[in-house]
């Protein structure tokens, strides 16, 4: 008897599904999903399938409306929601109560995952007051979220994981969103602070740190790095002296100039900080390119050098990967008075003969 | 002859027309918006929010290095909001951008003085920016593709001598707090790049001037040792007839520069007058008037909110350059409320706070305060 109900139950259950089912299949028919950019940015349908009175909701949750602007073109109605609808979502069209269609918006599965492609500094052997750490992505990752919930740094030595980055509200991203910069709390490094006396330095020299990015960590397009990525470092003595342009070599021919800093510098101010010109100051253009660890710098001249004298011309601000710059150094002790003129670029002349 | 009549007529009406046409719009245009133009705004990320007069509200833009100023239009004038409470205002506002929470982010709240009305900026995953404005129980989105706007980039003081421009890359910033005082716009921020905090302040209507300086404070034993940490959040101060902006930074001094030092590019050492505690970072600092002085509330990311009454301020006259033992704090006096995981405050009335809380529940809920239970 109870075996008898069961499969009546299951049966008209069946009849009732496939009925929703085969529904569901002729209004998503009547439902067309606009996609710019791989966004899914507006849907129309049929005027005869509802008004402009019918409204867009989320399937969980059928109280509150999608915000956005309704057009009347022809006889389609548009929707364009106020940010794209979201891949794996469900949404529903009702009007009066009443449901008219539903549509799914699927994962674009062809989109390639986004990757790490690199970490600065990318030596691995960092001074104890290590100042930041850059996080360079194939494609603009998700805005929302904390990215230090996806990335672990354990001090192998111990076995602990660690609290090395400061935690800022507002994150700091490049305009692209490609790129992250996380700060080792300067608070931290400067000798006596508060935070340096209360929690010490972020990172210990002697140690051995490995820093892990999550394969969870997602893009804007909602696809994840897919695997995780790792950075093994070894930490030694602080680095407190101030750069200066003169500790530099530069090596020129015809077709390149070389300048070995003998130091590994902050990758993304040394990639932007430089210029070259020649003795009339107009600016010889070519392409500088950062090699050997961010230590050595090359710029190949779009037509090779004449002879004569040059000028390479650096911005003050350009830092070490300890914070120190062309003017003073990060951790700077303000009873010694410093005798060097802060200015806001360095020059090296140089000769092509 | 009564063609003439007629024509001259015909034009003294038109001329009458266009006279009460021009003289409409003139009483129509504020000169607060009067250069304001209409459009895409072209904003691309926002990450502070503040009003200013006449329903003006603006948009700190970080990815664009801009600030905007928006007309929201909404400036019919209301003396008292009614009590404010707004539950499960996440899922809210995920629903109404057809989401779910983890793919939002509510980056900060400003109450329009005028109408009273809460606006809240929100990120998404994918980056579009979103301002929504509360009416009543629902969400409605003010229009950043379509809106009264003017605009001016923060940029970096440039000599308008071309040789002198050379070399100089533009720097990004990210903007930590906003705030409209007696017709400036000012703006705290730090760089993504080179160790630096960076104030400046503008005029609003926004012209081509715009002032900044670097701060700096003592923050360590004998005040050996410098730093350009990032404000996060800040307000302005009168002590004695003079302006002082009062910032909070991390872990947490309370730091007063005096504004009319703050330009042309000059280095500023603060005075540093409290240690609210370490582990702690600021969110958000709000004033409003008790006994006809300014009160001031300080939310925080691991510590209540903080009551910081105004003679307590005035009568701290030293500066701190010790460094504080262990996580107690130091210098001016402040009251914990029982107020915690606030995440944004502003004021809502003159006798009202609002506040965004996330409740032990794990709730985010919207309520509104008396001031006088602060």
């Amino acid at each position: 008897m109870v075996h008898h109900t069961f499969t009546k139950t299951t049966k008209v259950f069946l009849v009732v599904f496939c009925f929703l089912l085969s529904c569901k299949t002729e209004n998503k028919e009547d439902i067309e999903v606009i996609y710019q950019s791989g966004k899914a940015v507006s849907i129309t349908y049929s005027s005869q399938l509802a008004t402009q009175k019918a409204k867009v909701f989320l399937s969980t949750n059928l109280n509150t409306p999608l915000l956005g602007s309704y057009n009347f073109k022809g006889d389609d109605y548009t929707f364009e929601p106020v940010v794209p609808f979201s891949a794996g979502i469900t949404y529903i069209l009702k009007e009066n109560g009443e449901q008219k269609s539903s549509f799914t918006i699927y994962k674009n599965d062809d989109v390639e995952a986004p990757t790490l492609i690199a970490i600065y500094p990318s030596t691995n052997t960092l001074p104890e007051n290590l100042l930041k750490m850059y996080f360079q992505f194939s494609k603009p990752m998700q805005e929302v979220g904390s990215a230090l919930d996806f990335i672990k740094v354990t001090n192998n030595n111990t076995g602990k994981e660690v609290d090395v980055f400061l935690e800022l509200n507002t994150e700091l991203w490049n305009k692209e969103h490609t790129r992250l910069t996380l700060w080792l709390d300067p608070g931290r490094i400067k000798t006596d602070l508060i935070p340096n006396k209360e929690k010490g330095l972020p990172i210990l020299k002697g140690n051995e740190y490995t820093l892990t990015i999550d394969s969870n960590w997602g893009d804007a397009q909602g696809n994840t790095l897919g695997k995780p990525y790792q950075k093994t470092f070894n930490v030694v003595e602080r680095d407190v002296k101030m750069l200066h342009i003169e500790d530099w070599e530069l090596l020129v021919n015809l077709d390149v100039l070389t300048v070995h800093f003998k130091e590994p510098l902050d990758g993304v101010l040394a990639s932007k900080s430089f210029h070259i010109e020649n003795s009339n100051k107009d600016i010889v253009s070519g392409d500088f390119r950062l090699i050997n660890q961010e230590q050595t710098l090359k710029f190949q001249p779009e037509h090779p050098f004449a002879l004569g004298e040059y000028t390479l011309v650096v911005q003050s601000k350009l830092e070490d990967l300890a914070g120190n710059n062309l003017n003073h150094p990060f951790d700077k002790d303000l009873t010694q008075t410093n005798s060097e003129k802060e200015t806001e670029f360095k020059a090296i002349k140089f000769t092509v003969d | 002859m009564k063609k003439l009549i007629l024509s001259v007529s015909l034009c003294a009406l038109a001329l009458i027309t266009l006279v009460a046409v021009s003289k409409n719009n003139t009483e129509n245009t504020s000169p607060l918006t009067a250069d304001f133009i209409e459009g895409d705004t072209g904003i691309a990320s926002i990450n502070a929010l503040s009003f200013g007069p006449e329903g003006i509200l603006f948009v700190g833009d970080s990815k664009n290095a801009a600030i905007y100023a928006i007309d929201t239009k909404d400036n019919t004038s209301k003396q008292n909001s009614e009590r404010v409470v707004l539950r499960e205002v996440d899922n809210k506002i995920a629903a109404s951008l057809g989401t779910t929470t983890d793919k939002i982010r509510v980056t900060d709240m400003a109450v329009n003085p005028v109408s009273k009305a809460v606006y809240f900026s929100v990120n998404t995953a994918d980056g579009t920016p979103v301002i929504l404005k509360l009416n009543g129980e629902n969400f409605e989105n003010v229009n950043l593709k379509d809106a009264s706007y003017s605009k001016i980039d923060l940029t970096n003081p440039i000599s308008a001598d071309k040789k002198d421009r050379r070399g100089r890359s533009q720097r990004a910033s990210a903007i930590s707090d906003l705030k409209y005082h007696n017709g400036k716009v000012m703006v705290t921020g730090l760089s993504n790049e080179e160790f630096s905090s960076t104030f400046r302040s503008m005029p609003f209507p926004f012209t081509n001037a715009q002032d900044h300086a670097s701060l700096k404070i003592y923050h360590a034993a004998h005040a050996r040792f410098e730093t350009y940490a990032p404000i996060r959040t800040f307000s302005v101060i009168n002590i004695e007839n003079k302006d002082y902006l009062m910032a909070s930074y991390t872990c947490t001094p309370l730091v007063l520069f005096p504004m009319d030092e703050l330009k042309g590019g000059t280095h500023v050492t603060g005075r540093t007058v409290a240690e609210l505690g370490a582990g702690n970072a600021p969110i958000d600092m709000i004033t409003f008037e008790r006994d006809g002085k300014p009160h001031f509330l300080m939310s925080n990311s691991n510590r209540p909110v903080m009551s910081i009454d105004y003679n307590d301020i005035i009568n701290f006259k030293s500066q701190l350059t010790e460094p504080v033992k262990g996580y107690n704090t130091e210098g001016v006096q402040y009251t914990n409320l029982p107020m915690v995981n606030v995440l944004q405050l502003d004021n809502l009335d003159a006798n009202n706070i609002v506040y965004l809380q996330r409740t032990s529940g794990g709730e985010l809920i919207l309520v509104s305060r008396p001031t006088n239970r602060v």
